[in-house]
């Protein structure tokens, strides 16, 4: 307690000693803005990773807008059609409905993977468990794993002759088998349930890391007050992870809403549209079809989503 | 002049000049050749041809062409060949920013098609190959009807199958009926000769437990070849050819069509698929068919690599029989993706040369002896491949081709029908199969797909 506090005997003489030091330049300072404020110099330290940004993130952005004006098959001239691209994509039922689908996997994304880590940082931060790292390292590791990698796996887990399905025979439920990445209802579950397994532990690591600086002195004055374990998760555990719960969730939606990856290996959209997303559509529209301007629209579109969702969960989280 | 000549075509063809496409051609001025875009080339001195192919994976078939590349090599000293190994989607997918850019391979495979070969001859990216055909002698090599399937559209990329050619194929690429003879013997039945038989037999490997036909949904191309196989079968191949090259009057909502997608619904319902096929690529499900599982699977040519060993003289390919008993036969047959010269190629006359050499007869009997199927052949040809002892699945491929070739009827792939075709019909396919859509929606579907392609065409 004693150390923290500064007196102003000591910040008078920590000035003093500052003066000694810098006295043979005081006359070049004095006109200049005060230390600590901006000075121009700052743009020339900034200027390496501004120039990367605007190279590899601004001006692809701004090209992507401007394609998506245009009628444009990646070769021969393009010609401008206005609005048309994102009229045609309000007026499209598969697009309409891939948007809906990553909607649909945000649950699966975002929503399950938060409330699995809050489960298990929650028990984890409430009694220290012997071996935790060992937990969480094991629990984080579908994170590490290649996302082409984990669907190629579940790709083989879920087949119709597959694991999953032959453990449920073993145990008397075969009549749960089915093809799950080849079932018009199961598929985009099953895809989601995929993603669910990736992320969660991200969720839990970040949950926990963010549990161990709650100071314990508010779990014992809970505990005092006669708070049971769900009374304390919601009234100490869950108040103190506000942040690291905005982080998870920007990390997860945007993970839901630009899924390729395990689309692309896991079902490529199907069966039939069952599974389709928007950044699939956007690689089949531009690459597959050859139609290079919706393919941006679509993209501009997706990019757009993303970002007023995550200013709104920023903003919800800051209140 | 290297730099402005692509700093001149970059700005023509990126829309809203930005600061990725200043970007763009800074980068492309880095990595310059030094090539002319217009003149045929050098042919003397040391020359590296740069040649692309798109059949990454097909260990068969490339070990074809190092044996190719290594003869022209010795007939060439002065040529050194540089064979890029790329797989299908990834030069599908490549190939218009590589042709359009300053840096072009000297041969390169081209997918038929107007997504692909017509949007890159739209764009003057490829070389009319008439005058080496001339030159050469393409025509005696390979039919017209092949010649024109594989290459042929018109100047402006909106027509196929007749026009100028902008490429040519070295290997043939057909689809038919696979079947496992062995086990056609035990379930007592025989090989089909008509449709009506066929499914008979697919009725009958159901009662006994046997998959009739495997089946994977999930990649799309196994769907369009079951579904043309039946229109086909119950049409006539000219009518599908018709309807694929979108002659006047063809469209897909008819009464053959829904009767086509009926037959498959049907199938479905009877449990002539594999289970869960949807969850199976064509992969996947011919793996299990050359591994002794399932009776018959539509499937490619192109799988004679694949099914190996003691399946190798079990297994048989023929074409999908007709409803009409004593017509020729008929089949999705085509060229294996075309070989095309980019107009920005730096060795012209040298990729023509090299070409010529692997479209020749001699040419053929090397892809033979790798169990290809090489699209230049001829009866004769078939007595190499006994001597050469190739057996079973390999040769009847091979066979069957020629007689394809010869007397009966090649049709192309109906994916080729629109550019987003491949993605309306597989989906469409597969909700049928599945029983989310009607005969009648089917067909409708496809034609709006279909309709508005050849309305904006014009």
């Amino acid at each position: 307690m004693t150390t923290t506090h500064v007196t102003p005997a000591q910040t008078e003489l920590a000035a003093a000693r500052v003066l000694r030091v810098g006295a043979g330049r005081t006359q070049r300072i004095r006109g200049s803005p005060p230390p600590g404020e901006p000075r121009r110099i700052g743009y020339l330290y900034v200027l390496p990773a501004l120039v990367l940004y605007v190279a590899f993130v601004l001006a692809p952005f701004v090209h992507t807008a401007i394609l998506s004006l245009y009628s444009w098959d990646g070769v021969t001239p393009a010609h401008f059609v206005g609005l048309r691209n994102f009229r045609d994509i309000f007026s499209n039922p598969v697009l309409l409905s891939a948007f809906e689908h990553a909607f649909i996997l945000i649950i699966f994304y975002a929503a399950l993977p938060t409330v699995i880590g809050l489960l298990l940082a929650g028990i984890m931060a409430r009694s220290p468990v012997r071996g935790m790292s060992l937990f969480s390292t094991v629990l984080f590791l579908p994170y590490v794993i290649a996302p082409t990698a984990v669907a190629v796996v579940w790709r083989w887990a879920l087949a119709p002759d597959g694991p999953l399905n032959q453990l449920l025979h073993d145990v008397g439920l075969g009549g749960l088998a089915k093809p799950w990445l080849g079932d018009f209802n199961w598929a985009l579950p099953s895809v989601g349930l995929i993603g669910t397994w990736v992320l969660y532990g991200l969720a839990m690591v970040l949950f926990l890391a963010g549990a161990q600086k709650i100071p314990r002195s508010l779990y014992d004055a809970a505990r005092i007050d006669g708070a049971g374990p769900v009374w304390e998760f919601l009234s100490v555990t869950l108040p103190g992870l506000r942040n690291e719960l905005v982080v998870v969730l920007v990390l997860t939606v945007t993970a839901a809403l630009r899924n390729f990856d395990t689309v692309y290996v896991a079902t490529s959209g199907g069966p039939g549209t069952a599974t389709t997303v928007p950044s699939y559509l956007v690689y089949n529209t531009a690459f597959v079809v050859g139609s290079v301007g919706a393919a941006a629209a679509l993209g501009l579109l997706l990019a757009v989503l993303i970002f007023v969702l995550n200013s709104a969960i920023t903003r919800l989280g800051s209140q | 002049m290297r730099t402005t000549l692509t700093r001149l075509r970059a700005y023509r063809l990126l829309p809203g000049v930005g600061v990725a496409a200043a970007l763009a051609v800074g980068l492309a001025a880095c990595g310059s050749g030094s090539s002319n875009a217009t003149a045929a080339g050098q042919t003397t001195g040391r020359i590296t041809l740069v040649v692309q192919n798109g059949d990454g994976g097909e260990t068969g078939l490339l070990a074809g062409y190092a044996k190719l590349n290594a003869a022209f090599e010795r007939q060439h000293p002065n040529v050194t060949i540089k064979f890029v190994t790329k797989n299908f989607t990834d030069l599908v997918n490549t190939l218009k920013l590589q042709l359009s850019g300053p840096n072009p391979p000297d041969l390169t495979q081209v997918n038929q098609g107007y997504a692909s070969m017509g949007q890159l001859v739209t764009a003057h990216l490829l070389r009319p190959l008439d005058s080496y055909a001339n030159r050469y002698g393409w025509a005696s090599r390979q039919s017209a009807g092949l010649l024109g399937i594989d290459g042929r559209m018109s100047a402006t990329g909106k027509t196929m199958g007749s026009g100028v050619l902008w490429g040519v194929s070295a290997t043939g690429a057909w689809v038919g009926l696979w079947e496992n003879k062995k086990i056609l013997a035990s379930l007592g039945l025989s090989q089909p000769t008509s449709f009506t038989q066929f499914e008979a037999d697919l009725a009958a490997a159901k009662q006994h437990g046997v998959i009739p036909i495997q089946y994977g949904a999930s990649d799309g191309g196994e769907s369009i070849w079951i579904f043309e196989s039946i229109l086909m079968a119950e049409t006539s191949p000219q009518e599908v050819q018709a309807l694929i090259e979108a002659q006047p009057g063809a469209s897909f909502d008819s009464a053959a069509v829904v009767r086509a997608a009926q037959t498959l619904q049907q199938w479905a319902d009877h449990g002539y698929f594999t289970p869960g096929f949807a969850a199976y690529n064509n992969t996947d499900v011919f793996a299990k068919f050359a591994a002794g599982h399932g009776l018959f699977d539509v499937n490619g040519s192109f799988n004679t690599g694949v099914a190996t060993g003691q399946y190798v003289d079990e297994l048989t390919m023929l074409p999908v029989p007709s409803s009409v008993a004593g017509r020729p036969p008929a089949a999705i047959a085509t060229g294996d993706i075309a070989w095309a010269i980019p107009t920005g190629s730096s060795h012209a006359a040298v990729a023509a040369e090299y070409l010529n050499y692997i479209t020749s007869p001699a040419a053929a009997n090397v892809l033979i002896a790798a169990d290809q199927v090489p699209a230049t052949s001829n009866r004769d040809q078939l007595d190499y491949a006994r001597q050469a002892r190739i057996t079973g699945s390999p040769y009847d491929a091979l066979a069957q081709w020629i007689e394809v070739m010869d007397s009966g009827v090649p049709v192309p792939y109906m994916d080729w029908s629109t550019p987003t075709f491949y993605n309306t019909l597989s989906a469409a396919v597969t909700e049928l199969a599945s029983n989310r859509l009607t005969p009648q929606a089917f067909a409708s579907r496809l034609q709006a797909d279909y309709g508005a392609f050849v309305k904006q065409r014009g």
